[in-house]
């Protein structure tokens, strides 16, 4: 699996080329594709967001708590304040990090199955507080707001796809200042990384906030893209579910592991929703549980144990 | 060698193989005239209603395409789930609109899904026949949009009616009323105006309101409070799958206000999960005398073995006003089918049914409602006085007295 990886690296600039080709195609193909193509790059960031805080060991069972809080901050600043929807990925972001700070510090000494559930709690509590200050939130009425970029869908899928771009840009730092290595000691033995001088709570915040800043802007992006927000639909668990299958299904601690896992997730549900109209949710969860049997180390993992080989072989051979 | 990971590709491929297998082999019919349907046709709470719809829809596409169609093609439905989710709702919608290019879009349940999808999807001016969505945030929103048409009546001539009826019609008049709201968009408006409509005729009961998350498993706790306050009437605004749940629960504690009141009583599954008794307002009755309806029940009988739910006639009568108005226009042009819709007038088991302009829609079919109530298993008619089939029983007998 090394040399797939070494090999895999080493075309790297030709696959990422290749790719931002294939994710700008949807954008000129009309509004439907461009649709499905917005919806895909969102939940790369979202998948991508995930990614960041499971290497720090940690799973998030309630990611939809930031991607709402980045949704709702630019809603209510927009209906409020007058806030162009043009800033929700900034301000969805910033609002979303900026708890994240806050609740880390005190979140991030539980562990394990405990800091899933404290997450799980997290996000039903916003959506609570979300439904009942009417006030500021108009309840489960919800809020619309106007068009991002007046309804200019290839201006929007521009902004989603730089939201894409820069998570990459914000993994692949963490990659080259060294604080994936640390994020990787805390995650394997928490205790003996410490013991080594890393600053646990520091790297863990850090990655909380990086994480909750993205699903958070991904949030504040879909609030104007949709037009409408209300509690049960942006803090809902299925944004959270959304959110941990595609990485774990692409393959985790990797970037190219939360793109595939959400271009495949997403194109599945889509493709099966076409093709059965009424019951395609029974197929679609069946698919799921077959790949997640018997794709343990995702699709990515098959990609570097069965399809980088045969490749290589054919190079080696001509 | 682990062959885990072909097996897996290997079984993936199979069942995505056999599903295009069977679905490929379908008639695409590209010489039918296409309708595109948007209904929640999976989400619990909301699913029941857009099964029936889907129902209803159906039957009238038999009837259609038996008798030659329309423009000489036949019907065909090109059917997608929103899962009564608005992102979802917007993306199969504009998969409608863009891809698949339907000259008119027939579904919507939820008042919610509704107002989200027509604020995104209004930059295309698709033509939309709304089935539901009764909040009039969905009329301020495209009331008056010459592509929009709206089947379900607004709030306010569902809680007109309902404080009419509890004003002239419920002797002695109540003089405590606590209402258990849905948190959506539905409930919440309905709620306001049921508030603001009491307070301009100068009604004389106290209201107290309380919200409820539809789809939940148990309201006991709204239930406690309800019975903390003692109401005469105890008025729900919820989702069909709601109901069944709150009557249980009112019974489980004991709870006994002279009425329980709630919107659109006449589900099938209603009366033998909560009894007699059970009163509410309604947009249509399968006991109406109406020969149209008559026929669409017989119908609807003899292929389901029940009654149908308002939902089945709604969406048969729907699809016959579309058909029609292909026809008056002759084509599918957009212009044309809008006029052609605007000119429709048929008889159905609604009754008359043509497009109507009323409050702020340009477009509207159903503004008369009905209350009915459960008795000895079946549904009596109450109001109006022209279809009234007998006397509403007030206050109902308390859980105590009706045994079991």
């Amino acid at each position: 699996m090394a040399v797939a990886e070494a090999w895999l690296e080493k075309r790297a600039p030709v696959i990422w080329i290749l790719g931002m080709a294939v994710a700008l195609l949807p954008a000129f193909l009309g509004p439907y594709p461009a649709r499905l193509g917005i919806n895909v790059l969102k939940f790369i960031v979202l998948a991508i967001s995930f990614d960041i805080l499971a290497r720090a060991g940690q799973m998030s069972v309630g990611h939809a708590a930031f991607y709402g809080i980045g949704a709702y901050a630019i809603a209510m600043l927009s209906v409020h304040k007058g806030v162009p929807v043009e800033l929700g990925p900034l301000v969805g972001g910033l609002s979303a990090a900026a708890v994240a700070v806050g609740l880390g510090f005190l979140t991030l000494r539980i562990k394990g199955a405990y800091f899933s559930i404290g997450t799980l709690a997290f996000a039903e509590a916003l959506k609570v507080i979300f439904l009942y200050a009417r006030k500021y939130t108009f309840g489960a009425q919800g809020i619309g707001i106007e068009p991002l970029f007046g309804g200019n869908v290839l201006l929007s899928y521009a902004c989603i796809l730089g939201l894409v771009v820069a998570s990459a840009a914000v993994v692949r730092l963490l990659e080259v200042t060294g604080v994936n290595y640390a994020l990787a000691a805390i995650r394997e033995d928490e205790d003996a990384a410490a013991m080594l001088g890393i600053d646990t709570t520091k790297y863990k915040v850090l990655a909380f906030a990086i994480s909750a800043s993205l699903a958070g802007a991904a949030g504040g992006f879909d609030a104007g893209y949709t037009t409408y927000v209300y509690p049960y639909e942006v803090f809902s668990v299925a944004i959270s579910v959304a959110a941990m299958i595609m990485p774990i299904f692409g393959g985790l601690y990797t970037l190219s592991g939360p793109i595939m896992g959400a271009v495949s997730v997403y194109l599945a549900e889509e493709i099966l929703r076409k093709w059965i109209p009424q019951g395609y949710t029974i197929v679609y969860g069946l698919v799921l549980m077959v790949s997640i049997l018997y794709l343990p180390r995702g699709l990515r993992g098959l990609l570097l144990e069965r399809v980088a080989p045969a490749l290589r072989g054919r190079e080696g051979a001509s | 060698m682990d062959w885990k990971p072909l097996v897996a590709v290997v079984a993936i491929l199979v069942i995505l193989g056999g599903i295009y297998y069977i679905y490929s082999g379908r008639e695409k019919g590209p010489e039918s005239v296409r309708i595109g349907i948007v209904l929640p046709l999976s989400t619990a709470s909301f699913a029941s209603a857009g099964q029936e719809c889907y129902r209803g829809m159906q039957m009238a596409v038999e009837e259609i395409n038996s008798n030659g169609g329309v423009l000489g093609k036949p019907i065909e439905l090109v059917v997608k789930d929103d899962k009564g989710d608005p992102n979802t709702a917007i993306t199969v919608a504009t998969d409608l609109i863009t891809n698949e290019q339907v000259p008119i879009i027939v579904g919507f349940y939820s008042s919610t899904v509704t107002y989200a999808t027509m604020n995104a999807i209004k930059q295309y001016q698709p033509i939309v026949f709304v089935m539901g969505a009764s909040s009039v945030k969905v009329e301020s929103l495209v009331g008056k949009e010459r592509w929009f048409f709206h089947m379900h009546p607004w709030d306010y001539h569902r809680q007109g009616t309902v404080i009419d009826y509890f004003l002239h019609y419920i002797e002695p008049t109540p003089q405590k009323i606590f209402v258990a709201y849905e948190d959506g968009v539905y409930g919440s408006t309905s709620y306001s105006y049921f508030v603001n409509m009491s307070r301009e005729v100068g009604a004389p009961w106290d209201i107290k309101g309380e919200p409820f998350k539809s789809g939940s498993s148990d309201f006991s706790a709204i239930i406690l409070k309800a019975k903390d306050y003692d109401p005469d009437v105890f008025y729900i605004v919820g989702y069909p799958a709601d109901y069944p749940v709150f009557f249980r629960n009112a019974k489980e504690n004991d709870f006994n206000p002279k009425l329980i009141f709630i919107v659109a009583p006449e589900f099938p599954e209603y009366p033998k999960d909560i009894g007699d008794y059970v009163a509410g307002v309604d947009v249509w009755s399968p006991y109406l005398d109406i020969p149209q309806a008559k026929d669409f029940v017989a119908k609807f009988q003899s292929q389901y073995g029940r009654l149908p739910e308002y939902w089945a006639p709604f969406c048969y009568t729907a699809i016959k006003m579309v058909a029609q108005g292909i026809e008056k226009a002759g084509s599918l042009d957009r212009e044309a089918l809008i006029s052609g819709l605007e000119s429709v007038q048929m008889d159905s088991p609604l009754g008359p049914v043509s497009f109507k302009q009323t409050g702020n829609t340009l477009h509207q079919v159903v503004d008369k409602l009905y209350v009915v109530q459960w008795q000895g298993g079946t549904v009596v008619i109450l109001y109006p006085d022209e279809f009234k089939t007998g006397e509403l029983i007030y206050p109902v007998p308390t859980w105590a007295e009706r045994g079991g």
